[in-house]
């Protein structure tokens, strides 16, 4: 911990203050006492440092000894390498695009320091660089723990082209950041702040939503048409060719990846100008933005008063919808893993085709009990650890176990009722349900029922806006919450597979664990205050 | 008189440090009651105790003749509480907070619901009903959660500072709704740092230093508690509460260097 903040130290001491580099080095300190895996980040370097020390002494002795020499990467590289780093570099793309928009959210209106900075001599436009390089270097080394390995995995073999992955991956941070930057001030511009936070987060879970429903239904489109590249004419084939054929200019990412070193000056232009453009366009209206989060007022919306309902029952149930329906975030992330379903609902309607050879009972007992857990578990961060007033609920006449069981009712109804229409839709297909059914009331009972004893209490605006509040409380009966969802799968396939005695152990172990959850759950008491 | 609360030996200890100490404390029903006392000095954790949102190591309240301990859903019942930072649900609208509390309350809807407009408007939030918490400035939440502990009529309300981060207006309509509520027949206890407003609304005031009470009564009292009887010394509660503070802490250090 002390490395990285003398790092910082020396850094700040030896720039000039006010310029650029100053303030990067301040934001990048920020971040490095805000980051809570220092550690993993330290051990990461540290085996980095070794492994460097290990290849290059393997590849000295394999050069002394063998006189081997190491295994190149063919050149140039043939279609089938672009293809599989052209996936790559879309999905590094996406998910570095969601996390700068994630970032950008917080850099650009949550952190208090905005006013302090504009009100100093420092030139916006210095300001907005210095955030949008720092989202961007955070995003790079967020990216650091799956490329280190990967890259060393890539030495080992003699590719070491694969080292291009560093520089190309900084610049497609920097153009992933400057993007989302855009959009999200875009956002502001065209619908205010306080609708561009929410409309920010929800189209950064319809984008990946998209990415990976646009994967699975072509992956499936594929399976079931059973249509071959024979099968496509001629034509088309030469105009395919020439679109993504092995020397298209479409592969200048993936060649920069694989340190082709035009196609890495072209990458590096490509994101410094998109960055400056950025930079250029947008710095006025950062800090006119930034102003308007702490002035404007939107105009309520009226809404039709509908008379008080009757009845504890009634009434806390109807304050927990209302809570999820209004939680932008965790309703996007909700309706996220909802949106997983829909491949499983194309195969529902379409699927049994016996040359995929896949076996649609399988979604019943498999499938719906696993989404059917992690769909309650993330409307449970909602209802109980969102709880934002639980000394009312101490204070009132109420037992805090009978509002308890009304929160497990109010995860449970909704996600019961989503997967019905599954089993409906099966049911009208003549396929047994009953093992499913069963199952998905398990996984999903279970499941809310350990979220409920795990619940750590969370400011929902507090995660809504900056995420980084863990709702777990105690690690054992984490790991447990987190161990269930292998369980309903294997449990799941063993019972499809009519493994009886299988699926004897699994509910077995299940039963230890849940007891397990339960002596836990007493010793710890209700960690929710109520 | 009946007696509204009754505290009987309370203690609470946190670690090494001992919050609330054996502390005993009767309040008339009827009684506009202020407790004070400095920071730290066992006030809020008294009244979190008093509300059952904190078991205590010993000791009991009971509240109209009802242990918060033995029967705490009797006892709840009876009181609302107040605390500094505002319980609220930033995603509810007002309305729909009120709602939330009545049900909490058991209170019938037929009766919430034309009591709840009631306060909103006699709070001034009815402008406001359309928009959620979240979006209301500090003073507003404090009066909706003035509402929240209004509609269910309870006969004992306590509060936390109740007066912070309201504006001259909304701290006048606050102040006239708790002495209209106890010109009703009903108590009102409130912790306050602002020692004008515990002159002036008050008619017992209590002070707790290091989790005991070294004074109660009047202001009347409190001068003659001071000065001796008789003393007709114009001294402002500010000065009384400083001198019997200090005295209080001067005090409990001698004990510790004896000890």
């Amino acid at each position: 911990m002390m490395i990285g903040d003398r790092i910082f130290r020396y850094q700040l001491k030896w720039t000039k203050p006010g310029t650029l580099a100053w303030l990067l080095g301040h934001e990048l300190r920020l971040w490095w006492r805000d980051l809570k895996a220092k550690w993993f980040l330290m051990i990461l370097g540290l085996i980095s440092g070794l492994l460097v020390l290990t290849i290059a002494v393997v590849w000295l002795l394999a050069g002394r000894i063998g006189g081997q020499a190491p295994m190149m990467l063919p050149h140039p590289l043939p279609l089938s390498f672009l293809q599989l780093g052209g996936t790559a570099w879309l999905f590094l793309f996406v998910y570095s695009f969601i996390q700068a928009m994630q970032q950008s959210l917080i850099a650009l209106f949550d952190r208090g320091d905005l006013d302090l900075l504009v009100s100093s001599p420092i030139h916006p436009k210095t300001i907005f660089a210095s955030r949008l390089l720092s989202v961007s270097i955070e995003v790079f080394l967020g990216f650091l723990t799956l490329i280190v390995p990967a890259t060393f995995l890539f030495m080992l073999i003699g590719w070491f082209q694969l080292l291009g992955l560093y520089p190309s991956l900084f610049g497609l941070c920097l153009l992933s950041t400057s993007s989302a930057m855009l959009l999200n001030l875009v956002l502001v511009r065209w619908v205010g702040v306080k609708r561009a936070r929410t409309m920010s987060q929800i189209l950064t879970m319809a984008i990946a939503a998209v990415f990976f429903v646009g994967i699975q239904l072509t992956n499936l489109a594929v399976n079931t048409s059973g249509q071959d590249s024979e099968a496509i004419p001629l034509p088309t084939q030469s105009l395919m060719a020439s679109w993504i054929g092995p020397e298209s200019l479409m592969w200048i990412p993936v060649r920069a990846m694989f340190f082709d070193l035009p196609s890495l000056l072209v990458m590096a232009l490509l994101s410094g100008g998109m960055a400056w453009f950025t930079i250029e366009l947008l710095n006025r209206q950062f800090v006119e933005s930034t102003q308007h989060v702490l002035t404007t007022k939107r105009s309520p919306r009226p809404s039709a008063r509908r008379p008080f309902r009757q009845g504890l029952a009634l009434v806390a149930l109807t304050k927990e919808w209302r809570i999820i329906l209004r939680s932008p975030y965790l309703l996007s992330r909700t309706l996220l893993s909802i949106v997983f379903l829909i491949p499983l609902m194309v195969w529902v309607l379409y699927g049994q085709d016996p040359r995929s050879g896949f076996d649609i009972s399988g979604i019943a007992t498999v499938a719906l009990p696993t989404s059917g857990a992690f769909l309650a578990s993330s409307l449970g961060v909602i209802c109980i650890a969102g709880e934002e007033a639980p000394d009312l609920i101490k204070s009132s006449p109420v037992g805090g176990q009978r509002v308890r069981m009304l929160k497990v009712l109010a995860i449970l109804l909704p996600v019961w009722g989503i997967l019905a229409v599954f089993f409906l839709m099966m049911m009208m297909r003549g396929i047994n349900v009953t093992a499913g059914i069963c199952l998905v009331i398990l996984s999903t009972l279970c499941t809310t029922v350990i979220r409920l004893w795990n619940a750590r209490p969370i400011s929902l605006t507090g995660m809504m806006m900056r995420r980084r509040e863990s709702a777990f409380n105690d690690i054992i009966l984490g790991i447990i919450e987190s161990i269930l969802f292998f369980v309903w799968v294997i449990l799941g396939t063993q019972a499809n597979s009519g493994n009886w005695i299988g699926v004897g152990v699994i509910l077995l172990m299940l039963v230890i664990m849940m007891a397990i959850a339960y002596w836990r759950s007493q010793a710890l008491g209700s960690s929710l205050g109520f | 008189m009946a007696i509204a609360l009754q505290i009987c030996g309370l203690r609470k200890q946190f670690g090494q440090h001992i919050a609330v100490n054996t502390l005993n404390l009767a309040v008339p029903e009827g009684t506009f009651y202020a407790l004070l006392g400095p920071n730290g000095a066992g006030k809020t954790t008294t009244l979190r105790m008093v509300t059952g949102l904190l078991k205590p190591d010993d000791g009991d309240a009971i509240i109209f003749g009802r242990s918060i301990t033995q029967q705490p859903a009797k006892a709840k019942r009876l009181i609302a509480y107040l605390p500094d930072e505002p319980m609220l649900y930033g995603k509810l609208r007002p309305l729909e907070y009120l709602e939330f509390v009545a049900g909490l309350w058991g209170i019938p809807a037929t009766k919430a619901e034309p009591k709840a407009i009631d306060l909103l408007k006699q709070l001034s939030l009815w402008e406001v009903r359309d928009d959620f918490a979240e979006t209301f400035s500090r003073g507003m939440k404090q009066k909706l959660a003035l509402a929240g502990a209004f509609i269910h009529e309870p006969h004992l309300i306590i509060l936390d500072e109740p007066l912070s981060g309201l504006d001259a207006s909304a701290a006048r309509l606050v102040k006239t709704m708790l002495s209209d509520h106890v010109a009703q027949g009903n108590t009102v206890i409130f912790t306050t740092h602002t020692m004008e407003i515990a002159e002036r609304t008050a008619q017992c005031i209590g002070i707790i230093n290091h989790g005991q009470l070294i004074a109660e009564g009047t202001l009347a009292d409190l001068r003659e508690t001071l000065h001796g009887k008789g003393s007709d010394v114009g001294t402002d509660l500010e000065s009384i509460f400083l001198e019997l503070t200090e005295t209080s802490t001067s005090n409990i250090a001698d004990q510790r260097i004896k000890e």
